[in-house]
């Protein structure tokens, strides 16, 4: 019975140590939600967005719909032709030239009648030294009937913006005249073509020839001498450069920045034998392609900065001299075009330069009206002083100033289709793929490009090809710019499998704990407002536990079946049954967490568990009234 | 690594020899073989232990090499996506109408290739790119070689057109290399390349052998791997496009005529324009300072 007094005595102390126990223990707990609460506002609250924000892909505005708008208009160019005519029916003339400018997708021709003739008795030689008469602006072109013409079409067109036609003449030759020459719209037609479906190789030899539209050229003349201990060859590039290049690039000022280099090269060799055919020798069809690439290798365009036109001026041999190229057809030459290359020619050494030490000189202007007429067929011009006399009494090669219009028409016309394909692909390809990173300078070069691609088509209706040009420069700059420029692959090879595998292993170790506490913060908050209605769940329940001491209760195990699975021991000593060691104070704080709590005695002394229990309900009843 | 440089030497001599100038290749190598300090015999690589052909040459120019050989780089040089102070011969420089060869070799499984042995391209990333270049109208025809094990990956996710692609294996097979060098105990060269490049030393500049004949280079008894082929994305038949189309720069070319009214007919070869502008005070001569003082 000793033991039972004691057992009175130990029953109505645990009460005390609980409350300070779980008074102190409350406190902690306060202390551990503050520490997690603080690294959830560190982590998720502060770091998630600052993370968020700064790994975020630099996006600029993009204008994806403006530049599908784009694709809705055409360029069309405006041409206005004044006609001027003293026995034709100026008024038929200017109605039917209308009616077949409606076939032309390109042209949008406006033909104005000019009534009176104050040139009627003039020749041409004379009209054509008066600069005043002409037309001096591209988009405007004259058309005059002259009583002189000899020659065969009845039409023929001079160095300004003139068309001089003669009495008989039909009105769709006069069309079918400016479509090819003076206007050369199928050059156009194949320059777009080209560009927008570029699958299809071009058939327009004239097409082909033409050099990439670029603002600024490299035109490189290099004059070889294989032999430089045999021939002594006198020639001063500056000199003849200045003299015939310098005045047709001048017209090119507008159109692209031509650099001029020159260079000498010694010993070089094209590595092909001529065959000798009765005194001469010749280079086949089948040769001529493979001479290119010795001399590519030494000329060192590799190294220019910009698009190269080459012209190399060659120096036969001794033992080959003289050296003609020939065609399939027989004809010779002693000049070749490679397309989109430049040119080549022979100068053929005389004996007497090879074996008495001759210098070799040549005739310069010859070599440079070559050069010319190359450099017009690489500008996309076609050379019409081949074929029949169209242009009045050419003498030299010239740019006249229709040739330029139609370089302005044709560079305008490539780089509006080019900077719109390059705009358009570019939307597609940031409209894909979301972490390419879009800097304000990209952002700004298509804007820009956008503006100025609108601006063209508003320059060309007031017929203002300058100021379409310009656009158009600055819209294919931009664009190419924008497309090409570096930041747009600099995030294309951190894709997102690669990311996860950077932070997954720096950040979910940290997560993992933070988002855990989530929840106890969230039980503590539930308990510090809801505290009162909580342990109204609480339930105790006393059950018999069998196999265990019969005298006295070794253990009593308390369950929270419901809460999950969680087995709370409290050991109880034989002598105090109803002391609570440590771990039973741990787990009655504990307890709080659970819906249900049972308490089993292994030995059915029922009494020894009642005290338990009631210091249990003791303890819960400052908030509630437990079920026990 | 060896047997790759010796690969890519291999086709760059082939390339070469056929007429393409060394402005219009781009040569990407990883390693310097031909002087490694390894190497028995400096300044070569050889395609075979019999050391009978010297694929390192005379002139070989590389592009791109050693830490320079990227994907990064390789993508930006396709899509010419470089700095803008990129030399123009590391710039692939083509347009709507060039055709392209490219040749990838290294190790590689399925869908990826190696490159430095930290970093790889995937064939998406590969067809990507192909794709950009045909969107800016950059060439009109892809010949695609590759040789890595599983080399036919690469090529399977392509979607752009124009594009004839080889592979020295099929997806699941290993490409395997030819023989070993005792001298430096190491394999020389892929079987694959060994077999093309053993082709195209036979070719010739003019030569009109077609691209079929190509595409049959390295048949199963000899490649031991099964050489893979795609053909459905190119527009021509093989057996109709002159292998120079890939191999060799056949430049177009005309003869320029031009009529007697606009040349002079001067037969005696004079000037005819004089030297007018040596007065001209502007004109700044160069010359070459002597390296030493005279005494």
């Amino acid at each position: 019975m000793v033991e039972d007094s004691n057992v009175e005595n130990e029953v109505n102390d645990v009460p005390i140590i609980l409350e300070n126990e779980l008074a102190q223990q409350s406190e902690e707990e306060t202390d551990r939600i503050w520490a997690a609460v603080s690294f959830v506002v560190i982590l998720i609250v502060m770091g998630v967005p600052l993370w968020w924000k700064m790994t975020e892909v630099e996006r600029s505005y993009f204008p994806y719909t403006e530049i599908a708008d784009l694709h809705l208009h055409n360029i069309t160019f405006p041409l206005q032709i004044s006609v001027i005519t003293t026995t034709i029916c100026s008024k038929t003339l200017a109605a039917d030239l209308q009616n077949f400018f409606l076939k032309s997708s390109l042209f949008k021709v406006n033909v104005e009648i000019l009534n009176s003739n104050p040139w009627e008795n003039n020749t041409i030689s004379v009209l054509e030294t008066m600069p005043e008469i002409h037309p001096n602006k591209p988009g405007y072109i004259q058309l005059i009937e002259v009583p002189d013409l000899h020659f065969k079409n009845k039409i023929v067109i001079g160095k300004h913006r003139t068309v001089y036609i003669s009495k008989g003449i039909d009105t769709e030759d006069i069309f079918n005249f400016f479509q090819k020459v003076v206007l050369n719209e199928n050059i156009l037609v194949e320059s777009v073509k080209t560009v927008i479906s570029p699958g299809i190789m071009s058939e327009n030899i004239d097409y082909l020839r033409k050099v990439r539209p670029s603002p600024k050229y490299d035109v490189v003349f290099t004059v070889v001498n294989p032999q430089p201990d045999k021939i002594e060859f006198i020639w001063n590039n500056e000199l003849f450069i200045k003299t015939y290049f310098e005045p047709i690039l001048q017209k090119l000022l507008l159109l692209s920045k031509f650099r001029i280099k020159s260079q000498w090269l010694y010993f070089v060799n094209w590595q092909q034998i001529p065959k000798k055919k009765n005194d001469r020798f010749e280079l086949n069809q089948k040769q001529i392609p493979h001479i290119i690439t010795p001399f590519e290798k030494k000329i060192g365009s590799g190294v220019a900065q910009n698009l190269c036109i080459n012209f190399v001026l060659y120096i036969t041999k001794c033992e080959h001299t003289p050296t003609l190229f020939v065609n399939e057809q027989g004809r010779t030459s002693t000049a070749i075009l490679s397309a989109r290359w430049g040119g080549i020619q022979l100068i053929n050494p005389k004996k007497i330069n090879c074996e008495k030490q001759k210098p070799l000189k040549t005739d310069a202007r010859n070599v440079m009206q070559i050069f010319l007429a190359q450099f017009k067929s690489l500008l996309g011009l076609i050379d019409h002083s081949s074929t029949d006399k169209i242009v009045f009494n050419e003498t030299q090669i010239s740019l006249h100033d229709w040739e330029v219009d139609i370089l302005y028409r044709l560079r305008i016309l490539e780089q509006f289709t080019s900077s719109r394909i390059t705009l358009t692909s570019l939307s597609q390809l940031l409209g894909e793929i979301s972490n390419i990173v879009i800097t304000d300078e990209v952002g700004n070069a298509v804007l820009d490009a956008v503006i100025a691609n609108k601006k063209i088509l508003e320059s060309l209706s007031d017929n203002n090809i300058f100021e379409a040009l310009n656009y158009s420069t600055r819209s294919f700059v931009s664009s190419e710019f924008a497309f090409t420029h570096p930041s747009l692959l600099a995030l294309l090879y951190f894709p997102d499998d690669q990311k996860y595998a950077v932070y997954i292993p720096l950040y979910l170790p940290v997560m993992i704990p933070v988002l855990l506490s989530l929840k106890n913060i969230q039980t503590w908050l539930k308990k510090k407002y809801f505290g009162t209605r909580m342990p109204a769940l609480l339930r105790i329940k006393i059950v018999d536990i069998r196999g265990l001491s019969q005298k006295y209760p070794t253990c009593i195990h308390i369950f929270a079946p419901q809460h999950s699975g969680d087995f709370y021991k409290v050991q109880m000593s034989p002598v105090t049954p109803h002391k609570l060691t440590s771990s039973a104070q741990f787990s009655i704080g504990r307890l709080i967490h659970a819906q249900r709590v049972s308490v089993y005695s292994s030995n059915g002394n029922n009494s020894s568990l009642h005290g338990f229990s009631s210091s249990l309900v003791h303890y819960f009843s400052r908030s509630s009234s437990a079920v026990c | 690594m060896r047997r790759h440089v010796a690969n890519v030497l291999s086709i760059y001599r082939s390339v070469k020899r056929l007429g393409i100038p060394d402005s219009q290749i781009i040569l990407m190598i990883a390693d310097d073989m031909a002087c490694n300090s390894r190497n028995p015999r400096p300044a070569t690589v050889f395609n075979n232990a019999d050391q009978q052909l010297n694929v390192y040459g005379d002139d070989v120019e590389v592009d791109y090499r050693g830490y320079e050989v990227t994907v990064e780089n390789f993508v930006r040089l396709l899509t010419s996506r470089l700095p803008p102070e990129t030399p123009r011969s590391k710039q692939l420089l083509t347009d709507e109408g060039s055709n392209i060869l490219i040749y990838l070799t290294g190790h590689g499984g399925d869908g990826f290739l190696k490159f430095q042995d930290s970093e790889e391209i995937t064939s998406q990333e590969l067809a990507d790119a192909l794709e950009q270049m045909w969107q800016k109208r950059k060439y009109h025809e892809i010949f695609f070689m590759i040789d890595t094990c599983q080399a036919a990956s690469m090529y399977e996710k392509f979607y752009s057109p124009n594009i004839l692609a080889m592979a020295s294996s099929l997806v699941g097979e290993d490409s395997l290399s030819h023989h070993v060098d005792p001298a430096i105990g190491v394999y020389i060269i892929d079987r694959y390349t060994f077999f093309a490049l053993r082709f195209l030393e036979k070719v010739q500049p003019d030569s009109s052998l077609n691209m079929s004949s190509f595409l049959a280079v390295c048949p199963k008894q000899d490649c031991i791997s099964t050489v893979g082929v795609r053909t459905d994305l190119f527009s021509r038949d093989p057996a109709k496009v002159p292998i120079t189309d890939f191999f060799g720069s056949i430049r177009p070319i005309e003869l320029t005529f031009i009529p007697d009214n606009i040349l002079n007919k001067l037969e005696n070869n004079e000037i005819v324009v004089e030297e007018k502008l040596t007065n001209n005070k502007h004109a700044k001569r160069y010359y070459y300072v002597p390296l030493m003082p005279k005494w």
